[in-house]
């Protein structure tokens, strides 16, 4: 059994509704995930969603091979990206509480390298994704897959099985809301 | 104002939405407008839709920068430790940061209250502990962890929760280099790169004894000091640190996030209990390591799924494999060549010494099941001592692989390669990967299987009966139950491997197992139906073949018909499944002495092989072989020669001169022209059956016996005793080693000796030997055998010609009784007791009685040339001479 299979596999159990399937498809996704991420952030330091595209992009070759459907292709980017978002908050919340705790704690690295009012921590574009999620799933998966793997229209559409001109529409209002939010916490 | 605390209830949601998009395709000053008429019933949405409207044109641009530079930063700080120096962590003051992996930073300090003048390591995992339960776990684990205590291993010390609540463990601080990198720095040999593993495996030992499982032994764990001396470290740490992993988030359960892949053993991957195996699997990847500088799998580029798969199925190859084909492959010769010189050697050098023990202790370790690893890390240790000393090593004899190696080898010196070796036991390991493939592909991976175990285990000819080899009887039993146990939902390959499992222990000369076997493949087959109706016939063939062998004829006969009649409706009848129910026909006709049905099915059959053309010779010339041994029975001897000279330059043409047929063949023909008569062919034809039984089935076989005893036969007809007794010898020593002491081949072979010793006038050897023989016969095949009755007959005729004829006369009669019970009175065999009965009576002074049974003899063994016919000759002018008599009636053999 090779690994787009079991990508393939996985992938299908979760559309059909199999939650368990994201489960074990994270570690595949995971770890790879990781180790691209290492080397994007040592030959780029500047934040851009881009990275995020390549990354999956290039995830996506290394796991699940040539062989896949466009279909199946947007699925596992969805799953990257709902795996990549929630990875990274749970080394945000580990992080912070260590900085917390530790007495005069250490400043972080990146403090200063940010500049301008618009710093958002990960965990506050987390909560509002969170907040979005609540009243209405469609649009806060639709920012996630934007964001955390860089899905094209196309993809999104493909992934939620709704036409390019909705997914643009939602991510409009979408992204309105969400620099509003992120403006105002 | 902060819109953004404006509660929306999900009918206001949908307003606020729809407003939006309203408002979004109007031009911005006409938006305001819009929403003052729209909504003019709630004035906070309405402000709030206004503000997200706000945001103007280079929103889009702004929130992916600024949500990018989150998503960033999250990444950097998820690789990036904590920067805790000169902070206090417990009693302890940390130094400096000496590390981080995917379990935490590990940091150098110092206690604090300078009681003790002494550097520590801690390790602070990266997660908060939630759960107080978890906590005291990890306490009490601590606990017993810093109890190891062990020269090798690094001392744990101390550990708690930091103020925060992130776990820490206080640790002996070790100034060295990893293990695998000091290998390198100082070109350390083989054998002392063996040495340094022995001291760290003793470590591991110790901890096993003490019921810890390090779990995540690797080079980076383990380090040398400046004077030499190996530290384990973190032994069973990461068994506390995937329990912090499991308190926060859900990420380890899979296992392989943590581990570095390419580390990974088979049962991490698969999620398996993790025992002292998993140790010693991960010290033969260490080892692995330090010997030859390369991993056992590809790793470099793949992803860890694809490193997961390989750990879990792709058969490690030997090391010293590995590292030659590398060799040879010119873009890696310059890496490789520091793997040489780091080991103060050559390449070619290395390979060579890796070569053999090397190889097989590191694949023993490195076995996919855990239970087929070493025994113990001890065990592992050990067997390199006995490298290290030149002894034999352990992992070779009592692996299942060797012996089966060591099986093929003895039955098919030719072909018994390496390669073949691990094929044969592929075939029950593909079971395991079995169930995730295609059907289609698990159906042609069981048939290639299933061939290949045929070619390797069956003799051409298993009408010659071979003893049953218990060590590859072993090896199917055990394969039986694992087929069985992982194959019972898919009855088309269950089908399958039963049918060549029960070929093979046809050809192993197990015939009930086989019937067992087959049976049941016959009844799965019969149940799929459909499109198996010729597998059905394949099956039902098979089995008739071993009903035969068990005498069971009427079931054989009916399948056989039965299979015949599907067959010629799917392939014609023209066609190798037709020729093949046949041949088995005319073999049950051979059983049941319907000769002549026999010779007719059996010329059908060599007839249909005939039209099928050249892709059919071989199984031509078993035709005709069966044919020979038919016409053999029905007393036409000449053209059982030629069918049978026939059959060998058949083979030999197609298959070349070592093919294993050739030795049976050669045999039956040895036999056939010494019952012709025709000594000078039989002693070249039986000198070449002994050649090639040795050269093509191996020293050991039982065929080299057996065409030993043959050639014996012939010296003694040939009056060269000398030359018979040693070849008879050295049949016997050969039975007795493969088949035992008391097996009827060893009987018949002490038959024959002993009479050869007759000759020889060795009388009390004889009577020993001959003694022998009638004790193996009687034990095995029962007091009134015919074999019993030939050596009563040759035991007489000792004790007659040792003068001790009242001793002789019981037994002669007993296997006069005998040879009566089967066959009539002018038969060879009954002549033959009839004649040593008649030469005791004549000793004993019974003339007239001696006489009637001498005669009747002689006239019976006429056309019998040979030592038999002489010695009645001499026994009838012993009884006219002792009784003055001249003959009472003329007798034809002069």
């Amino acid at each position: 059994m090779n690994t787009a299979a079991t990508v393939t596999t996985l992938l299908r159990d979760w559309r059909a509704g199999d939650p368990g399937a994201l489960e074990r498809l994270t570690p595949l996704v995971y770890a790879d995930l990781r180790r691209i991420a290492g080397r994007y952030l040592k030959t780029e330091r500047s934040g851009h969603t881009l990275q995020a595209t390549a990354l999956v992009n290039e995830a996506f070759l290394t796991l699940a091979g040539g062989g896949l459907t466009f279909e199946d292709k947007a699925h596992f980017l969805a799953a990257c990206a709902r795996i990549m978002r929630r990875v990274l908050i749970d080394h945000g919340r580990a992080r912070r509480s260590e900085k917390r705790g530790g007495g005069q704690a250490a400043v972080t690295m990146h403090e200063d390298r940010i500049a301008g009012a618009e710093r958002v921590d990960i965990s506050d574009l987390d909560e509002a994704l969170s907040r979005l999620g609540a009243l209405n799933a469609r649009k806060s998966d639709i920012l996630v897959m934007r964001y955390f793997a860089g899905m094209t229209y196309d993809e999104i559409a493909t992934a939620l099985g709704i036409s390019a001109a909705t997914v643009d529409r939602e991510l409009r209002f979408a992204k309105a809301w969400l620099a509003h939010e992120l403006r105002n916490d | 104002m902060n819109s953004a605390t404006i509660d929306l209830n999900p009918d206001r949601w949908r307003r606020a939405e729809s407003l939006f998009e309203a408002a979004f395709g109007l031009p911005a000053d006409g938006r305001r407008a819009y929403l003052a008429e729209a909504c003019d019933d709630d004035a906070e949405l309405r402000e709030y839709v206004a503000a997200l409207l706000e945001s103007g044109p280079d929103l889009d641009e702004r929130l992916d920068q600024t949500v990018g530079e989150a998503i960033h930063r999250a990444f950097d700080e998820s690789e990036t430790p904590a920067e805790l120096a000169g902070e206090m962590i417990g009693p302890y003051r940390v130094l400096r940061t000496l590390g981080s992996g995917g379990m935490g930073v590990v940091y150098l300090a110092e206690r604090a209250d300078e009681q003790f003048d002494q550097l520590v390591a801690i390790k602070v995992g990266r997660h908060r502990l939630v759960d107080p339960q978890t906590e005291l776990r990890l306490k009490n684990e601590r606990q017993i962890l810093s109890d190891l205590d062990h020269p090798n291993i690094a001392r744990l010390f101390d550990g708690g929760t930091t103020r925060n609540g992130v776990p820490y463990l206080v640790m002996e601080y070790i100034d060295g280099i990893r293990v695998d990198t000091y290998c390198d720095l100082h070109r350390l040999h083989v054998r002392q790169r063996l040495a340094l593993f022995q001291t760290i495996c003793a470590a591991v030992h110790h901890a096993h004894e003490n019921l810890i499982i390090h779990r995540d032994i690797k080079a980076s764990n383990i380090l040398v000091t400046a004077d030499g001396v190996p530290k384990l470290l973190d032994f069973g740490i990461a068994k506390l640190t995937d329990a912090q992993g499991e308190a926060t988030i859900g990420l380890t359960q899979e296992g392989v996030v943590i581990m570095t892949p390419e580390n990974a053993t088979p049962e991490q991957v698969r999620g398996e209990a993790i025992t002292t195996a998993t140790d010693t699997y991960a010290l033969g990847l260490l080892l692995h390591n330090l010997l030859t500088g390369v991993k056992p799998y590809a790793v470099e580029g793949f992803a860890p799924r694809e490193i997961a798969q390989a750990v879990c199925f792709d058969p490690a190859s030997k090391p010293s494999l590995k590292l030659e084909q590398a060799r040879r492959d010119a873009a890696q010769r310059s890496e490789l060549e520091t793997i040489g010189r780091d080991r103060g050697v050559s390449l070619e050098r290395l390979v060579k010494l890796l070569r053999g023990d090397l190889d097989t202790i590191l694949l023993n370790a490195l076995r996919k099941e855990p239970a087929r690893r070493y025994r113990s890390v001890n065990a592992l240790a050990n067997d390199i001592d006995l490298h290290l000393k030149d002894m034999p090593i352990v992992a070779r004899s009592d692996s299942l692989r060797y012996r089966a190696g060591k099986f093929v080898r003895r039955h098919y010196a030719a072909v018994g390669t390496a390669a073949a070796v691990a094929l044969t036991l592929a075939v029950f390991s593909i079971v395991l990967t079995i169930q995730n493939e295609q059907i289609r592909q698990e159906r042609d991976t069981a048939r290639e299987v299933s061939q290949f175990l045929e070619d390797i285990f069956m003799a051409p000819d298993p009408t010659q009966a071979r003893g049953a080899d218990t060590t590859a009887k072993e090896i199917l039993a055990a394969g039986e139950n694992r087929i069985r146990g992982r194959l019972g939902e898919r009855p088309e390959i269950l089908a399958t491997l039963l049918g060549t499992i029960g070929r093979v222990y046809f050809s192993l000369g197990d015939y009930q197992r086989s019937d067992d076997a087959l049976t049941e493949a016959l009844t799965l087959r019969r149940r799929i139906g459909g499109e198996s109706a010729t597998a059905v016939a394949t099956t039902m063939n098979d089995l008739a073949r071993t009903k035969i062998w068990l005498a069971e004829f009427e079931p054989a006969e009916s399948l056989l018909y039965e299979a015949r009649h599907i067959n010629e409706r799917a392939f014609g009848a023209i066609s190798p499944e037709v020729a093949a129910n046949l041949s088995n026909l005319a073999e049950l006709y051979l059983k049941v002495d319907d000769l002549e049905q026999a010779e007719s099915l059996a010329e059908a059959s060599i007839d249909v092989y005939r039209q099928l053309g050249a892709d059919y010779s071989i199984e031509l010339a078993a035709s005709k072989a069966a044919l020979a041994r038919i016409l053999q029975v029905r007393g036409d001897l000449d053209r059982t020669e030629s069918l049978l000279l026939d059959a060998i330059a058949t083979v030999r043409q197609s298959e070349g001169d070592n093919y294993p047929a050739i030795a049976y063949y050669l045999q039956n023909l040895g036999v056939l022209q010494r019952f012709k008569g025709d000594l000078a062919a039989a002693a070249e034809t039986t000198r070449q059956a002994v050649d090639a039984a040795r050269r093509i089935l191996g020293e050991k076989h039982d065929m080299v016996a057996a065409t030993l005893v043959d050639q014996g036969t012939l010296l003694h007809l040939y009056g060269d005793h000398d030359h018979a007794e040693a070849a008879m010898r050295e049949g016997l020593a050969l039975y007795v080693e493969t088949r035992g002491v008391s097996h009827p081949s060893v009987a018949y072979t002490k038959t024959v000796l002993g009479m050869l010793l007759h000759d020889k006038l060795e009388i009390t050897e004889a009577e020993t030997t001959l003694r022998d023989a009638l004790g193996i016969y009687e034990t095995a095949l029962g007091d009134e055998n015919q074999y019993v009755a030939s050596v009563l007959t040759e035991l007489g005729a000792v004790l007659n010609s040792d003068g001790r004829a009242a001793e002789a006369l019981p037994l002669l009669e007993r296997a006069l009784r005998i040879r009566l019970a089967d066959y009539p009175e002018d038969h060879e065999l009954s002549a033959a007791a009839r004649a040593e009965y008649g030469d005791a009576l004549t000793r004993l002074g019974r003339y007239e009685a001696a006489e009637r049974a001498l005669v009747a003899s002689a006239n019976a063994l006429e056309d019998h040339p040979g030592r038999r016919r002489q010695r009645t000759k001499r026994a009838l002018a012993r009884l006219y001479e002792l009784s003055n008599a001249t003959p009472a009636m003329e007798v034809r053999a002069d």
